[in-house]
């Protein structure tokens, strides 16, 4: 493991590397200016970031990507809409949103986590299938269960039949409120400090939880279960928070995106989370088994540059304005199904590899995972 | 950490080489439309104002971009690529054509950075309370009047009944029902007979042929039981064609469809080959006119000669033009220094010649507040083989402004 | 040992509420419609005036014209409307400054002429659709 060679580095860090190569030609095509670019990384950045991050602790705990996450999404969402038609605005609604979101992703995360405990070693499929179940679930109560059981006062947010929310809802009253509680202007650019605070605080967070007894048993558990147990902790139990952890930061960090964006998708908002959430991370140079906080950061600035460059780029390649829609949805797209291929690739190698090392050989890696 | 570090200078290193293009254009206009799949009218606007004015990459006035055809799922799309146009110093006005969701957004975001340009929408799919914030002017057409002009234009061509075919789906839309009641009330004032009739939605099991198929099987007993002096609106995009077609073989009336152009139906239904002559709109209507002179349905059958959807593309476009030029900021709608109704009615005039247009000022129900920048309007009638009704020149009595859809 | 616990949670829960509760009100928007048009309550009218000054708050007054409605948005519970009449020329002819507290009700409509007169009821609940 020690001295790999240039190739194992360019093999790992694969998709880093043909996104930043691609970028770097988008960049130019696009004919964005610097500090355009520059401003749009620094806001997508403040909002993205804390959702991603919410990725790290069940990574930890050995469970994969978590994509029940957004399960906690869609408690984020369901806060964000109450308090909308509450009409609580500013600082006051938006905590408030985070704490009407708590209570919600702490029965879902719970719920993700039992569910998960009867599915170990197939984690990712499971809440990936747990997330499209819930998905109907959350369609069912937004529309058919506001205005129906759950009053709703505001009728500019429900259906004109009265019950059921728009399909798009105004976040007026929390609109970008953590953003502009603390803006610094760095040049032009203008830095939503509350934001990157926040983020912060939750990197200090993680990396203050890796040290405590309840981390440690977590990494354990990541590493082997049957050990850690024998080790007498609790692994159902620690699988189980660290579920609930990533989902209730989930919810938080869906209302941190939402209140930047300040128009909400009801039915569709909480599906990208997850994905983009996903693909933002991977993109970053993580594996299933191990992420850090480094691959969060590139990750989001690699994967929304793409996004900001390629419908532009694509328009200049092809002198058409639809054309250049398509081309991102084409180069986005593909790229996260080519940052899941080369994952399951590099997944297979790690596994030779450790297998080569268990027969005590110091054979070289296989070029290609056979 | 190291590799992180490594990457990030790299990026920032990128970014730093990629500059601006410059153009010679005195200034730019921005204009968003939907994609030839999602709406074409949109698109052959926007590419009528390329045609006239030029495109920026070329050194030209316009730049084009389009949303995505998911766009109800992907607004952090739309949002990106309208802050993306704002981008250009040279940018003086941004033109969204169909301001879906997300559109208000991005012009908050716009008006941010940028409150020198102006932000137009023309057909809003947001909160008018939110879009006549952010925007400074904004239009749609006024379906408030027309669900009285078009019963009023059927009766002056002699109907006696009117026929309103529709779906639960479309009568839970708060406008489209509000529209119906409206036409119902009409009637009873022009001394008309109304009738409801019930289609399948092309959106449930049967899908768009079931739908259509039912609407061409179902004419005769209709044209049987309401006689042929009777007109027929359907709020349904794909039964238009359909019932046109019907029409046309056998009798009845159609003033126009839910949203206008020679374009919506008629060419299926009549089978006109329109490809030599795409984005010339004299030149549409005059072939679909003698489509349907030819079948024998002169003054029976009419549309609006210039689509609504493509005249407010290349008019907001135009709109936005000339303000700039004449020095206009967003600060002058602010202060009421632009007469907007009359701007507009000029605008959109300028690209339907012969073709009059009306405005008035949307009224939001609930609260009765007028919204002074949000301007509804509505083109005359044209009925083939007959020429314009003239409906621009009939007042709307107030009190169908105040029917509401229950 | 197990009691303690007990009490320990039922006091962050409280708190919790407490705390959501407190946000609730304190954070609260309400819309306000500035009315300056002439009213008849009972056998009272109170006329409109030529224009006026609307300060809500202490923010940057507005200015309101005969027959005009202005939506403006209040968050929180109490609140000072002062309000500056005009004559025809633009001279202030009249000042009043009045205290008021919102309820949990969305929108609220403040009707000017009553409130000049002194008219007690020259707030009220504005329930959607009535006019």
């Amino acid at each position: 493991m020690k001295n790999k060679s240039f190739k194992d580095i360019l093999i790992s860090n694969a998709v880093p590397i043909i996104f930043l190569v691609l970028s770097a030609a988008a960049i130019p095509l696009s004919g964005f200016t610097t500090s355009y670019l520059i401003q749009e990384m620094v806001t997508r950045m403040g909002r993205n970031c804390f959702l991603v991050l919410s990725l790290l602790i069940p990574i930890a705990a050995g469970m994969g990507l978590n994509f029940g996450m957004v399960l906690g999404a869609m408690g984020g969402q369901i806060a964000i809409i109450l308090v909308t038609d509450w009409n609580i605005v500013g600082m006051q609604g938006l905590l408030l949103a985070a704490m009407i979101s708590t209570p919600i992703s702490l029965a879902l995360g719970w719920l993700t986590g039992e569910i998960l405990n009867r599915a170990k070693g197939r984690e990712m499929v499971t809440s990936f299938m747990l997330g499209f179940f819930m998905n109907g679930v959350y369609q069912f109560i937004v529309l058919y269960g506001f205005g129906m059981v759950i009053p709703v006062e505001n009728h500019a947010m429900l259906l004109s039949r009265g019950f059921g929310i728009r399909n798009a809802i105004n976040l007026q009253g929390v609109r970008q409120v953590l953003d502009k509680f603390l803006m610094v202007d760095i040049g032009p650019i203008h830095v939503p400090m509350a934001a990157f605070i926040v983020i912060a605080l939750f990197c200090l967070f993680i990396l203050w939880f890796n040290r405590t007894k309840l981390g440690q048993d977590m990494r354990a558990v990541g590493q082997d279960m049957a050990v850690a147990k024998s080790a007498g902790i609790a692994v159902d139990r620690t699988r189980i928070i660290a579920i609930i952890i990533s989902t209730v930061l989930a919810g938080y960090g869906q209302i941190i995106f939402l209140q930047n964006i300040g128009t909400m998708n009801t039915y569709n908002a909480h599906e990208q989370a997850g994905i983009f959430a996903i693909a933002s991370l991977l993109i970053g140079g993580a594996t299933v088994s191990r992420a850090t906080i480094t691959n969060v950061f590139v990750g989001v600035m690699l994967f929304h540059l793409m996004f900001v460059v390629s419908p532009m780029a694509g328009k200049t390649l092809m002198g058409q304005a639809q054309l250049g829609e398509y081309f991102r949805v084409f180069v986005s797209y593909g790229i996260i199904a080519l940052a899941l291929v080369l994952h399951a690739l590099r997944r297979r190698m790690d596994k030779e590899r450790e297998r080569q090392s268990l027969r005590g050989g110091d054979a070289p890696a296989p070029a290609n995972g056979h | 950490m190291k590799r992180g570090i490594v990457f990030l200078a790299l990026i920032a290193l990128v970014t730093f080489f990629a500059g601006g293009a410059l153009a010679d254009a005195p200034f730019h206009i921005g204009i968003m439309t939907g994609t030839l799949s999602q709406s074409e009218d949109d698109l052959r606007g926007a590419e009528k104002l390329i045609e006239m004015y030029g495109d920026v990459a070329n050194g030209g006035m316009i730049k084009h971009v389009t949303y995505p055809d998911n766009f109800s799922s992907e607004m952090e799309t739309v949002i990106a690529q309208l802050v993306g146009l704002a981008d250009d110093p040279l940018m003086k006005a941004i033109v969204s054509v169909q301001g879906v969701p997300g559109t208000t957004e991005a012009y908050r975001k716009i008006r941010e950075r940028r409150p020198d340009i102006i932000l137009l929408i023309g057909m809003s799919q947001e909160d008018p309370n939110l879009t006549t914030q952010a925007a400074d002017v904004v239009t749609d057409p006024d379906n408030v009047a027309r669900g009285y002009l078009i019963v009023k234009a059927a009766q002056k061509l002699g109907a006696k009944t009117f026929v309103h075919i529709s779906f639960p789906r479309h009568m839970s839309i708060e406008l489209l029902s509000r529209r119906r009641a409206i036409m119902e009330e009409a009637c009873k004032d022009l001394g008309m007979t109304y009738a409801f009739e019930t289609a399948p939605d092309p959106t449930s099991d049967v899908g768009i042929p079931g739908a259509q198929q039912f609407i061409l099987e179902k004419f005769p007993a209709w044209l049987d039981k309401y006689g042929k002096e009777t007109a027929f609106f359907c709020t349904n995009d794909a039964q238009t064609e359909p019932l046109l077609k019907r029409v046309a073989e056998m009798g009845g009336f159609f003033i126009e469809s839910d949203l206008p152009s020679p374009l919506l139906g008629y060419p299926g239904a009549l089978g006109v080959d329109l490809s030599s002559v795409q984005g010339d709109w004299p030149a549409i209507l005059k072939r679909v006119e003698d489509a349907v002179v030819a079948k024998g349905a002169a003054g029976r059958m009419g549309t609006w000669a210039f689509s609504f959807a493509y005249t407010t593309g290349v008019a907001m476009g135009e709109m936005g033009k000339k303000l700039v030029e004449e020095g206009k900021t967003p600060e002058d709608f602010k202060n009421g220094n632009i007469d907007i109704k009359k701007e507009v009615l000029e605008a959109y005039g300028k690209f339907s010649p012969g073709a009059e247009w009306n405005a008035s000022f949307y009224t939001d129900a609930s609260t009765g507040v007028t919204m002074k920048n949000y301007p509804l309007l509505y083109q005359d009638t044209y009925i083939f083989g007959k020429g314009y009704m003239k409906m621009t020149d009939e007042v709307v009595p107030d009190k169908y402004f105040t029917v509401t859809g229950q | 040992m197990k009691a303690r616990r007990l009490v320990v949670r039922a006091a962050a829960l409280f708190l919790f509420v407490a705390l959501g509760v407190f946000l609730f009100v304190n954070g609260k928007g309400h819309d306000i419609l500035l009315d300056n048009k002439t009213v008849t309550m009972g056998d009272q009218t109170y006329e409109a005036f030529a224009s006026a000054l609307i300060s809500l708050d202490g923010k940057k007054a507005v200015e309101i014209q005969r027959r005009e409605r202005l939506p403006e948005m209040l968050v929180g519970k109490n609140h000072v409307i002062r309000v500056e009449v005009m004559n025809r020329g633009g001279k202030v002819i009249q000042t009043r400054e009045e205290k008021f507290s919102l309820g949990l009700d969305r929108t609220w409509l403040i009707s000017l002429p009553m409130l000049i007169s002194g008219d007690a009821r020259w707030i009220q609940v504005f329930k959607t659709g009535e006019n």
